[in-house]
């Protein structure tokens, strides 16, 4: 017989019982929507340490964050102090906010218009990153055009933007915004792709969420000298320990009589992940066992399947198709599940996550994860699926013979 | 052509087993038209089955010109079925979803015959059992005796030298059963080889040759 043929009567077969064609569809979507998933919670947190890694140039064992846990923060004599400790190579920080100057309407207008979340969490509002220079000294954000330019003082007033990638066409290198003694000026471009920590994340919040990292794609920065609320920042100079480090930090808040809590990144990182790894092998766990139970499930309906139409595989039989014939057409009608399953996982697993990740500015580079690296290993997983729920089948028509197919049924 | 020595089926299941033949030889030449007569349950289906390579034979053997069938491989006896046999049976087995016309294509598509001579041997076929005219109908829309030529039109589409029929008059009523009859001792004459099981002795006697089976043993040939 002929492939075509064998496809055709596939084919035909599904057509015939959709219904059952659909709940084996269902029942193999899900399984490979779980897959998808759990593929998706893990690469997402991988995503999420490699970018805390690469935006700071020290990288995560060597960045920290402390804060004071009672207020000012802008204790200037502490600060100097610090600033000057020979351990403790840079002190930066960075924070969110908007503002509503007039002379930014421009700005804000292409901001609001490429990225519609910023404008249903401020409206009115240009939504500015705030670097400070120490900090943007030592990330490793890189520019597409122009320079970036830390090391000098902010002395005639003027204060350097960078703006994310999509401005690039649309606003030129070098325009000055002016506004009530405020002079901003546009330095430079940053490169596609380029990200940044949540400043939430100072304060040592919602570490291990997806969301930490920004993508500066919309972004505007202002690189700024002062101290946020939001916390600092610190990287470790050459040939300090850790403990080192944290000695040298305590020791001048003792000797100010303040508190003070002091973390790395990547301790931060990995308490937080405890439950996240958590999550992951309970989520992996479940999944094993529905795609496991759904294996079952898919065999069982394929034997209902075989049982019932018993009959027509007899006929054929007589008519002289050979095995080979009714395995092709078997596992034909198992192909165009599992690529009908396929779609409706792809179809399905964006809203998904993005529901899940609550649907923010972030959307983009987890569509990326998606679909590069989760869809594609979902389509290899496939396969084994695919041949598992042929097994049941196949070795079922191996044992019988064409006579107990027809003779199995009676009008 | 067709040679059986000491044939012996023995259906196994769990709790019981059925002898259905007990020792049957017998040999069939080609160009008959042989007629396998015996009460209900004495073995005639069973012995079409082992005949057609729809089942397998637990004791004995079964030749076939020179090719000793009961020793080929699964894979084997499906190809010899392909080559050799036609089949029409007591319900006519035909695929409610396909039309009259699909469903004589079918072993003329198992066999990879091209499109254009297809419709020819379609058309032929069925212009030969009468029922040309109903090509597009589905199978459930025929009457029980056009049901049957439509059966017998597929079984011819098969082209093999040998046609097998399983009561073939079981389903239908008598004036029928002399159209399918009459079509029957028409192919025979045609130079095929027919063997018919039934259990009506009337229909049995409008064949060459009478095989007579009682109890799973051969009591007259
Ligand atoms: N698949 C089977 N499993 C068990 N017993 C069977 C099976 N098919 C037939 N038999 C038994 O074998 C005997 C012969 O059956 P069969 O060849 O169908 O007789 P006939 O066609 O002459 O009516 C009967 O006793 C029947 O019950
Ligand atoms: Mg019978």
């Amino acid at each position: 017989m002929k492939n075509r043929i064998r496809f055709m009567f596939a084919w035909h077969k599904i057509v015939l019982n959709f219904k059952s064609f659909i709940s084996s569809i269902l029942v193999m979507t899900i399984s490979l929507i779980l897959i998808a998933f759990s593929l998706f919670f893990y690469h997402g947190t991988q995503y999420v340490e490699n970018q805390y890694d690469h935006t700071l140039t020290k990288g995560m064992s060597r960045s920290g964050i402390f804060g004071f846990t009672s207020h000012p923060y802008r204790d200037y004599d502490i600060m100097n102090e610090l600033y000057n400790s020979k351990e403790i190579e840079s002190i930066g920080s960075t924070t969110l906010g908007g503002n509503d100057f007039e002379c930014f309407s421009e700005l804000r207008a292409i901001q609001s218009g490429n990225a519609s979340d910023y404008v249903n969490s401020i409206s009115g509002f240009l939504e500015i990153l705030w670097i400070n220079k120490t900090l943007l000294g030592f990330s490793e954000l890189k520019l597409d055009t122009g320079n970036m330019i830390t090391d000098q003082e902010i002395n005639d007033g003027v204060m350097y933007m960078y703006l994310g990638s999509a401005y690039k066409d649309k606003v030129e290198l070098g325009t000055i915004y002016e506004e009530s003694n405020s002079k901003f000026q546009v330095q430079g471009f940053l490169e596609r792709g380029s990200t940044w920590i949540d400043p939430d994340t100072i304060n040592g919040i919602y570490v291990t969420d997806a969301n930490n990292v920004l993508e500066l794609e919309n972004s505007v920065i202002v690189a700024d000298d002062y101290i946020h609320v939001g916390g600092l920042f610190f990287s470790i100079s050459d040939g300090t320990t850790r403990d080192e480090a944290v000695k040298a930090i305590t020791d001048i808040a003792d000797k100010h009589e303040r508190e003070i809590t002091v973390g790395f990144l990547d301790d931060m990182y990995k308490s937080e992940n405890e439950d996240t790894r958590l999550l992951i092998s309970y989520i992996v766990r479940i999944m094993a066992v529905v795609v496991f139970s759904s294996l079952v499930m898919i065999s069982c309906l394929q034997i209902v399947a075989i049982l019932n139409d018993r009959r027509t595989y007899g006929i054929l039989y007589s008519i002289g198709a050979n095995e080979k014939d009714i395995g092709a057409i078997i596992i034909y009608e198992n192909i165009i599940r599992a690529i009908f399953s396929f779609l409706l996982c792809s179809i399905g697993i964006l809203p998904i996550v993005h529901n899940w990740y609550g649907g923010d500015i972030l959307w983009s580079p987890f569509k990326e994860i998606v679909l590069q690296k989760v869809l594609p290993v979902v389509f290899i997983s496939l396969i084994p699926i695919a041949i598992i729920s042929c097994l049941a089948p196949l070795i079922f028509l191996h044992r019988t013979t064409p006579s107990q197919l027809i003779g199995g049924k009676n009008d | 052509m067709i040679k059986l020595e000491n044939v012996t089926k023995i259906y196994k299941n769990k709790a019981t087993s059925t002898t259905a033949l007990r020792g049957i030889s017998l040999s069939i030449e080609r160009g008959e038209f042989v007629s396998i007569v015996g009460t209900s349950g004495c073995g005639k289906t069973t012995l079409l089955n082992i005949i057609g390579c729809m089942d397998t034979l637990t004791d004995g053997k079964y030749f076939y010109d020179d090719v000793c069938v009961s020793d080929l491989s699964v894979k084997e006896q499906h190809e010899f079925r392909k080559e050799h046999i036609g089949f029409v049976f007591q319900h006519f087995e035909l695929m409610h979803s396909y039309t009259v016309y699909e469903n004589v294509e079918m072993p003329l598509l198992a066999r990879n015959v091209k499109k254009p001579d297809r419709k020819k041997k379609v058309n032929s076929y069925l212009e030969m059992v009468g029922i040309l005219d109903l090509a597009g109908k589905l199978p459930s829309h025929l009457s029980g005796g056009q049901q049957q030529r439509c059966a017998i039109a597929r079984a011819l589409a098969a082209e093999t030298e040998l046609i097998i029929a399983d009561e073939p008059t079981g389903a239908i009523d008598s004036r029928t059963s002399a159209g399918i009859m009459e079509l029957l001792t028409n192919l025979n004459e045609k130079g095929k080889t027919v063997i018919i099981v039934t259990h009506d002795i009337n229909i049995a006697k409008q064949c060459n040759r009478i095989i007579e089976i009682e109890d799973g043993r051969l009591v007259n040939s």
